[in-house]
């Protein structure tokens, strides 16, 4: 690779070029590595409990009956419309909110208070009290292939979303 | 128009305040802005604002030094981002390495980058050793850099004894099982650092988190330091060392002398040459030879700024390490085998290939292989500078015609010695005369001691015949490094199960 | 630097052009290489299959929608992290019952449901990996390979160790076998037998390749030098494959509590049921149902006594020269009808057992001198109860 023969391919090529190829290739070969080292910090697997997860069958939820999924964080409610998956984790700074008790004075109807910081839910998720901004989030339940109820913590579905099994 | 455009944005950008306050100075057009640019950067102050033509040769220094401390620092950024993914836990240490290997993105790339960088690294630092060795570049004023040298070479080797665990795989456990084994030979303190480096008396939990503390932060907080050192050291020094008289006197006006000829190197004309002063004009920063700041008038300009000439040649050499590194990563994939289990050590039971040597040596004694040897070649590297005195041939690879005809003589004909005291030891060995040799008679008589002796006769007699010292040095140190080299080899791909002797196509030899 | 420059800059200039292109190539290499993964190409193969599923637009929008992603199904708190279902994508979904692999269903097995055992709890193969070959175990310096065919009901014997499943019948073959060939006298499984030769209650976690145990019984010198088990090269290949299925089934369960049942089939019929007294695997919490309990624990009394009996006849090797129902060796008489022999009450068989050679003159049965009282008794009735 001598540059010292005139006239040469090697000399052909204008030092312009040269140190602009370079130092575009240059950048990109730095550039590109740093972006990808970003990437790989980002987990593709993680060990925590699954996002998708079969609950039981229909038949273990009778209508009318309100299950507290701790494990899970999940409300599961049968009602004669249907099932709803409502999440209990507090939208205000995600500790898992209490189960539903009777409110004070009306035995028929139900809360969920939340230990942290106070926030207080109905059965269909809204914010009665409390710092909490937003109702609880509703999962997209479905049955799955063998029978089972499988709840999908990705997916949040408008609140009046019953499903039918 | 796109001109224009680009122009304006350029301006832009590089006029407003925030880029200002940045970088205070423009690109620098002329010397003086060259010399402000080296030295009110805090990155670029490392190196010399104005640095001798000399060192920029590549034939001279071959950038092993620099290339070195650009291993370490793809080290360091690849061992930071594996340490995302990494837990020193023996129930999980391999199943992270298959997590890296299958569900992180790049992580197989990273890995083995992370692992060939290791590998040159552990190369090239003890061939830059080899480098300034033949260039004679430990003489005065340069000594303690040389030991300081010598010390960064022995934390380069435990960098990468210490991470060879981590994946915690059949290769690795063994690895160290037999690494930490040989470290425990010498006498008194041998068995102290074992318990020491294994948190233990096995290689277990305790081993793992300790040479992972050793490999992040331990070791490289210390390689740091003293490469810090090392580097101001060389400031200090003068600069990197060079021939007294200039390879090319068109220009010095000195007489020309056959025996430092290197056609390798760059004419100082081809450098951009600037017409010399008559007082220099430049602070002063700080004093590298001579008394007094005032340089004679008609010596010739010598020094060439930094800015552009070393810089960009630093800037190469990275996007050449860069290149290299990025290849082998790619093409080669790091090992991992099975998962390291204590009941079943694999035959042969290898150390990592840079101490194979030491362990074919340990095959036969234990004394040698694992003190006496270890403990020469340490001290005998750091007292070369103490005893070899002379200043003769600084900067000139291997000091003169003789020296080239001495390291060539040494270097190929130790080569034979090793197998050949290994062949007879097979058939003529102590043990194999005398069944109830006691354990003495066996460390005398065995390859590893025998070559050691020769070794030293052979530099004993070059110091006899020549008178010079360093003759003497340079043919001791050729040897070694044959021996060392030889032993390796043999230690890698001609020692199969139970360590006997195979040839390489043999299965089973490799590692 | 507007100076045409020397030649040395020059080079360096060039070399910089070069080295920074050559970085610059392999950084996009290393990025495709990343990216295209093998099981990308498999998801994207079943999207489609379920778009031409998909009945309704909806569903067509949701399996668009979806995204390239790992899937992993975390097993016995992380002893297993399957894999398997990021290829496998329709082992649940039963519109895909002629579906090619690797998407076809796969058939439900009750009270085994998918999301709790994984895969490789009873296929073997690698885990964690992604890739085909890795993953099926294919690969060097991974010793768990994929189980294949008649090889698969090995693992329901790692489970359920006592009983005789009807779905694994080779399994049950290569039990009879076992004691046919009198394995027993050599090898110690689960404390009754030989110690001859290695113990091998846990051979199946040490050895999970079923060509190594093929090898080692057709010719155990080449597998172990100096071995001096037979070989056994000259069964036939079914036969082979039974015990190799035995050997693969003595292994961890993988909770790691090892089974306590002992080897011999208890009386209690076939059932099949977990013979371990610990918890299945932790099921969904609250109301919702779990998988099967524990079964009910062995009665006291004679039922207990039996199943006593039987283990020490396991354990002190009687079987090595007895023989019950064809059963085991030829050295001693046959004790198929033993209960049925005149003149043999409890008492003789509690003296015989003290003491052959004075009861029965000639005999070479070593006596079973460290046995309790209770032992002896329990083998006595045994004996009387081979009708």
């Amino acid at each position: 690779m001598s540059g010292s023969q005139p006239g040469g391919f090697w000399d052909r090529i204008s030092r312009r070029a040269l140190l602009g190829t370079g130092w575009v290739a240059f950048l990109f070969s730095v550039v590109g590595p740093a972006l990808a080292n970003i990437r790989f910090l980002f987990p593709n697997v993680v060990y925590e409990e699954p996002t998708v997860f079969k609950i039981g069958t229909p038949e273990d939820f009778p209508v009318g009956t309100t299950t507290f999924l701790e494990d899970r964080r999940v409300f599961i409610f049968h009602e004669p419309q249907g099932f709803r998956a409502v999440s209990a984790t507090c939208t205000h700074l995600r500790c898992t909110t209490g189960p539903f008790v009777p409110a004070d004075g009306q035995a028929k109807v139900e809360h969920s208070h939340c230990p942290c910081h106070g926030s207080i839910f109905d059965k269909a998720g809204n914010v009665l009290q409390g710092p909490a901004p937003r109702p609880l989030e509703v999962y997209q339940i479905s049955l799955g292939g063998d029978g089972r109820l499988v709840v999908n913590t990705n997916e949040v579905v408008p609140p009046d979303r019953y499903f039918k099994a | 128009m796109k001109g224009s455009v680009g122009k304006r944005i350029t301006t832009w950008v590089t006029g407003n305040r925030v880029w200002r306050s940045l970088f205070r100075h423009d690109l620098p057009h002329d010397d003086l802005g060259r010399m402000q640019t080296m030295f009110t950067n805090f990155f670029l102050h490392l190196v010399p604002a104005r640095v001798h033509f000399h060192s920029l040769r590549p034939g001279y220094t071959l950038g092993l030094g620099v290339i070195s401390l650009f291993l370490f620092a793809i080290l360091v950024v690849t061992g930071v981002l594996l340490m995302f993914f990494y837990v020193p836990w023996a129930e999980r240490a391999y199943h992270d390495m298959k997590d890296l290997e299958f569900a992180v993105s790049y992580g197989v790339i990273l890995r083995n980058m992370h692992r060939w960088a290791a590998h040159a690294m552990v190369a090239v630092v003890f061939l830059h050793m080899v480098r300034v060795f033949y260039t004679g570049s430990y003489k005065r004023p340069r000594e303690f850099n040389w030991v300081l040298g010598v010390l960064l070479w022995l934390l380069t080797l435990g960098l990468s004894f210490t991470g060879y665990l981590l994946p915690w795989d059949q290769l690795a456990f063994w690895a160290i099982t037999v690494g930490t084994s040989i470290a425990s030979y010498p006498p008194w303190i041998g068995k102290t650092l074992r318990v020491l480096l294994l948190g233990g008396n096995t290689v277990g939990q305790g081993a793992l988190l300790r040479f992972y503390v050793l490999h992040v932060v331990a070791l490289p907080v210390a390689v740091a330091l003293l490469v810090a050192v090392h580097l101001w050291r060389v400031r200090k020094d003068g600069g990197l060392s060079r021939p007294l008289t200039p390879a090319l006197p068109a220009i010095a006006g000195g007489v020309p002398d056959p025996a430092t000829k290197d056609a390798t190197g760059p004419a100082l004309a081809e450098y951009e040459i600037f017409p010399p002063f008559s007082q220099k004009t430049y602070g002063l920063m700080e004093l590298a030879w001579g008394t007094s700041p005032v340089v004679e008038t008609q010596a010739p300009e010598e020094e060439i700024p930094s800015w552009p000439h070393l810089t960009f040649r630093l800037l190469v050499l990275f996007v050449g390490v860069l290149a290299v590194m990025s290849t082998m990563a790619y093409f080669f994939d790091a090992p991992l085998e099975e998962l390291a289990n204590p009941t079943h050590p694999p035959n042969p039971a290898k150390a990592p290939w840079y101490f194979l040597g030491l362990q074919e040596l340990v095959s036969y004694s234990a004394l040698v292989g694992g003190v006496v040897v270890p403990a020469l070649l340490i001290l005998g590297l750091m007292s070369i500078p103490y005893v070899d005195l002379n200043r003769e041939g600084e900067g000139i690879w291997f000091t003169s015609q003789r020296g080239r005809r001495i390291a060539l003589a040494c270097l190929l004909g130790t080569a034979p010695l090793g197998p050949l005291l290994i062949y007879l030891n097979g058939h003529f060995g102590a043990r194999l005369l005398w069944p109830e040799a006691p354990q003495a008679v066996v460390d005398l008589l065995n390859p590893g001691s025998l070559l050691l002796f020769l070794i030293v006769l052979i530099s004993l007699m070059t110091w006899r015949v020549t008178g010079s010292r360093r003759a003497a040095a340079i043919a001791l140190f050729s040897a070694f490094l044959s021996a060392y080299v030889i032993l390796m080899i043999i230690g890698t791909f001609f020692r199969g199960p139970n360590w006997v002797w195979v040839w390489p196509w043999q299965a089973g030899a490799i590692y | 630097m507007a100076r045409d420059p020397g030649a040395s800059l020059r080079r360096w200039t060039w070399a910089f052009a070069l080295l920074s292109l050559w970085a610059f190539v392999f950084f996009v290499l290393s990025l495709w290489r990343d990216y295209a993964r093998e099981w990308k190409g498999y998801q994207k193969t079943f999207l489609q299959m379920e778009l031409s599923q998909a009945k309704e637009e909806r569903e067509r929008q949701i399996v668009r929608a979806r995204d390239y992603e790992l899937n992993q199904i975390i097993v016995a708190g992380g002893r297993r992290m399957d894999r398997c279902t990021t290829c496998h994508l329709g082992i649940e979904d039963p519109r895909f019952n002629n579906a090619p692999q690797p998407f076809r269903t796969h058939p439900a097995i009750a009270k085994h449901p998918f999301d709790k055992f994984g895969c490789t709890v009873c296929h073997q193969g690698q885990d964690m990996a992604t890739t085909v070959k890795a993953a099926h175990g294919e690969v060097g310096f991974w010793e768990e390979p994929m189980l294949r065919g008649p090889y698969l009901q090995a693992t329901c014997g790692g489970c359920h160790t006592g009983a005789e499943l009807k779905e694994a019948p080779l399994l049950a073959r290569g039990k009879q076998l076992y004691q046919e060939k009198g394995c027993v006298a050599c090898h110690k499984v689960r404390g009754a037998g030989g110690s001859l030769g290695p113990d091998l209650s846990l051979v199946g976690t040490r050895r999970k390749d079923p060509a190594w145990h093929l090898k080692h019984f057709r010719d155990p010198q080449a597998i172990s030098p100096g071995s001096t088990m037979p070989p056994f090269a000259a069964l036939p290949e079914q036969d082979l494959q039974a015990l190799t299925v035995f050997m693969l089934s003595l292994r961890e369960a993988p909770s790691a509590l090892a089974a306590s049942t002992p080897l011999v089939a208890s009386t209690t019929g076939g059932a099949t049921h977990m013979s371990r007294t610990a918890p299945a695997p932790p099921a969904a919490t609250g109301r919702a149902t779990s998988t099967a309990g524990a079964p009910p624990p062995p009665g006291p009394g004679a039922l207990a006594r039996l199943s006593r009996a039987k283990v020490l006849y396991a354990e002190k090797s009687c079987v090595a020269c007895h023989a019950i129902g064809g059963v085991g060796g030829k050295v001693g008489p046959d004790l198929t009808a033993e209960g049925g022999t005149p003149g043999r009450d409890l008492e003789w068989h509690v003296k015989h057992f003290r003491n052959p050679a004075a009861v029965v003159p000639g005999s070479i049965m070593p006596p079973l001198a460290d046995l309790s009282e209770d032992d002896i008794k329990a083998l006595a009735a045994y004996m009387l109860s081979l009708k």
